[in-house]
């Protein structure tokens, strides 16, 4: 399971940084490693096993007392 | 070329899933099941009984001249377990096979599993996907094992047999969906097919005259009454045709026998093409009133009596021995189910709670009490159309 | 300019109806009918009436800009730094209600058709599908959008003609059973469902006549709302209150039921079809929406490059919920408050802080 999302990630790299850097683009490159950055933080420790802690609850707990109204 | 490569990479990486054909079920790999009785053991456990179809028996005859003869083409297997599904994970010890439910048209609840409750069993056929709503839920006099135990000599299965006895409507049919909508309202209780394993007629032929027939069929015997989901009695034949009147599902088919104007011993049957049945209540915070209006059209198609009775004014008379006829019909269920048993299997209570919703809040949680003590008016309206190809009796000398 | 793709207003109205319907359709019954009983489809019917308006709010408001996205005004409207916060919060929402998209996509293919298959599959298969859409630009979506879209809407009107003969008009009586509470009460999941079209903020920019998209947005709401009426009907009329409330897709349940003259049955992989067809559709949308702003809010010459990242991070929020029941609890009870505060909320705070301080021309 991790060596195959490994070989994903490698694959969106190949796929999309060299044609970044031919044309220069930094700014697309950097937003780029940020967005997959994130990406690697929420799927890797999920293949590995861990429990992320999920939004869900946290929008929950936001918005229970005006949830409570649909009861 | 890095370009290739990743794509390849990416394409790879998708292989994994798409490699969708792991979990095919191929035709000859499943064990169709027809019919299932579910039955209540001594020891309290679920046994489930199914009926499973032998596929080479269902290959047409002449094709290729395989198949078909002696076999039976049903095979009947059963096992016990706490639930359903663990009674059918132990079933699937005993079947060589997949056993696929997607092909299930009855499902059979024995006398006692009935007595003890439904909702034990229809739970199942629900929330899995493979049944269908559209199942026949019928309550067998007896143990439900029995009756897919039986054999047709029409249809391939009693299983088919039964369901095709059930889809003709000329009692009352129930499918789970239907069943389990009567449960979940408190304006109606549950009524379901009653079904037994009766003897059944002897065909002689060659070579068989002298063997004694001791062959069984499955039949149709009118409906088994439930409060809630238990099983509290039940509807002979004739109360289920007063059943059927009352809920409004007389369908074409059922026949009136009624006295034949001016000689009351001699019986005309008139066979009823199309009927409609309104429930308008009326209730002023003491009294409950329903005003059952029924309305049912008809061919006279027989008749014993000599008399000519294609004339209008005999007509009319037949018209009102007619409604009489249903009259007394409908009269007797509804006694039945008013002082017998105590429950609304009409529905009245919905036709109720349409026209006041006020007050069913207050009468919905003592529905039954209230539908006992209920007065009912019954009023048929009939209507002879024809009189089949006949005008009078022909062989008769001229009066 | 991001996008140089333009789509004309029949492709519009259909990649607004492929925004709401494709879940909807089979999951509003169940839920509605949980609130309001047999008056469901009254409360589907306000829905579709506050729907109107939520349409209206955003097409005013994007027309007030001509040209530019909600990322691009907000950030005009509110100023520099809170238009990107209201930015960051849209991102969010469009990838969090994508990735409930996908929950459901995979639950209802889970339940009814490959229940051994893990739901892994189905988010990695709908977001693939979505992402080569989208990486190939706005027009693709919408070509593939208005190819299946009408085979979507045919057969939906198919199978719930075929299902007639099961229905009892006696099951939607009595009407205003329990006042009118209730039937507001069940309008709360259609409304947050029917304001999913805050996402067409994103899309008016590209309309080759942007002037239409008041008749755009109105159609294509009434349109939405008139099936999810017509599935809301069906469902009660085939089980009655009780049952519609008890099942999880009850417009699936209702299609199954279909059998005429017990030779034309079994017509669920129809409604299979339509989920799978709607569902990339759907979540294409949402995908775009969320890669489009972020390049937008970033300032990017172009979004594609964020494609397949966004990919990754959609996959690994949908896998974060727990089970069907909780993913279900939460659409019928949080989802809508917290999807009005982006649908309705913060677009009306726009429109009337562009308003008092007189930002975004009237084109005349």
């Amino acid at each position: 399971m991790i060596a195959l999302l490994v070989l994903l990630f490698i694959g969106i790299i190949l796929f999309e940084v060299p044609g970044l850097v031919k044309k220069k683009m930094w700014r697309e490159l950097a937003a780029f490693s940020v967005f997959l950055a994130i990406g690697m933080a929420l799927s890797i420790p999920q293949a590995l096993g861990a429990t992320l802690p999920n939004p869900m609850k946290a929008i929950e707990a936001l918005f229970g007392p005006l949830a409570e109204l649909l009861k | 070329m890095i370009k290739k490569i990743s794509v390849l990479l990416i394409l790879i990486f998708l292989t994994g899933p798409l490699g969708g054909c792991w979990d095919r079920k191929e035709l000859p790999e499943l064990a169709i099941v027809l019919g299932t009785g579910v039955d209540r053991t001594a020891d309290g456990r679920i046994r489930l009984t199914v009926q499973i179809a032998r596929p080479s028996a269902f290959v047409a005859a002449g094709g290729g001249g395989g198949g078909g003869g002696d076999v039976p083409a049903g095979l009947v297997v059963w096992a016990e377990g706490e639930t359903i599904e663990d009674a059918e994970m132990h079933l699937e010890t005993k079947v060589p096979r997949e056993v696929y439910w997607g092909h299930n048209m009855i499902l059979v609840i024995g006398e006692e599993m009935a007595r003890e409750g439904t909702r034990m069993v229809t739970n199942f056929f629900h929330r899995n996907r493979q049944p269908r709503e559209t199942i026949w839920l019928m309550v067998a006099k007896g143990e439900a094992k029995d009756f897919l135990e039986s054999h047709s000599a029409l249809e391939k299965t009693s299983a088919q047999a039964a369901s095709f006895l059930a889809r003709m409507k000329l009692g009352y049919s129930v499918s789970s969906r239907e069943f389990d909508e009567m449960l979940a309202s408190k304006g109606v209780q549950p009524v379901a097919t009653r079904v037994e394993v009766k003897r059944a007629g002897t065909t002689l032929g060659p070579g068989r005259e002298k063997q004694p027939s001791n062959q069984k069929q499955v039949e149709l015997t009118g409906v088994a009454v439930f409060r809630e989901d238990k099983l509290i009695g039940w509807l002979d034949e004739h109360e289920t045709r007063g059943l059927l009147w009352l809920k409004g599902e007389a369908r074409r088919g059922i026949i009136a026998v009624v006295p034949s104007p001016g000689e009351p011993e001699k019986e005309v049957s008139i066979k009823i093409r199309r009927a409609k049945t309104k429930i308008v209540p009326q209730y002023d915070g003491e009294r409950l009133l329903f005003n059952v209006v029924i309305e049912a059209e008809g061919d006279m198609l027989e008749q014993q009596s000599r008399k000519d009775l294609a004339k209008p004014g005999k007509i009319k008379a037949l018209e009102g021995a007619m409604a009489e006829e249903i009259q007394k019909r409908a009269a007797i269920s509804l006694k039945k189910a008013q002082r017998g048993y105590g429950v609304d299997i009409f529905g009245f209570g919905d036709a109720f709670h349409r026209k006041y919703k006020k007050e069913w809040r207050k009468l919905k949680n003592r529905w039954d009490r209230e539908f006992a003590r209920a007065e009912v008016n019954i009023s048929v309206k009939t209507h002879i159309r024809t009189t089949g190809l006949l005008t009078r009796q022909p062989y008769l000398p001229e009066e | 300019m991001l996008e140089r793709g333009k789509i004309d207003s029949k492709q519009a109205v259909f990649l607004m109806i492929a925004l709401v319907l494709p879940t909807a359709v089979l999951t509003v019954p169940s839920v509605v009918a949980k609130l309001a009983s047999q008056d469901a489809w009254l409360s589907v019917i306000v829905a579709t009436l506050v729907g109107l308006l939520i349409a209206r709010l955003v097409v005013s408001l994007s027309l007030r800009f001509p040209g530019k996205t909600l990322f691009e005004y907000a950030e005009e409207i509110l100023g520099r730094v809170p238009g990107k916060v209201v930015g960051l919060l849209y991102i969010w929402w469009f990838l969090h209600t994508n990735a409930f998209i996908l929950d459901e996509f995979g639950a209802f293919l889970g339940i009814t058709i490959l229940p051994d298959t893990p739901f892994l599959v189905f988010f990695i298969a709908g977001t693939f599908v979505a992402a080569y859409a989208v990486r190939s630009g706005l027009e693709v979506l919408v070509r593939y959008n208005q190819l299946f879209l009408p085979l979507i809407l045919g057969l939906l009107c198919v199978i719930f003609i075929l299902s007639a003969k099961d229905m009892k008009v006696a099951r939607l009586l009595p009407v205003l059973d329990t006042g009118l509470v209730p039937i507001l009460k069940g309008a709360a999941v259609p409304v947050s469902w029917l304001g999913e079209n805050v996402t067409f903020a994103m899309i008016i920019p590209f309309l080759n006549r942007p002037k239409e998209a008041y008749r755009v947005a109105a159609r294509a709401v009434l349109i939405t709302g008139f099936f999810l009426l017509v599935s809301v009907l069906v469902s009660l009329a085939v089980f009655g209150p009780n049952l519609t409330r008890a099942w999880i897709f009850p417009a699936y349940n209702a299609v199954r039921v279909v059998s005429i003259a017990n030779f034309l049955e079994r017509l669920e992989a129809a409604v299979v079809a339509v989920w799978m067809l709607g569902g990339f559709a759907k979540i294409g949308v949402f995908y775009y929406a969320a890669v489009l702003g972020s390049a937008q809010l970033l300032g990017l010459k172009n979004y594609r490059p964020l494609v397949a990242p966004v990919g990754v991070i959609l996959v690994a929020l949908a896998l974060l919920c727990e089970n069907t029941v909780v993913l279900f609890d939460f659409l019928g009870r949080v989802f809508p408050p917290y999807a009005l505060v982006f649908e309705l909320g913060i677009p009306l705070v726009l429109l009337i802080v562009a308003l008092a301080g007189g930002k975004g021309g009237k084109k005349s």
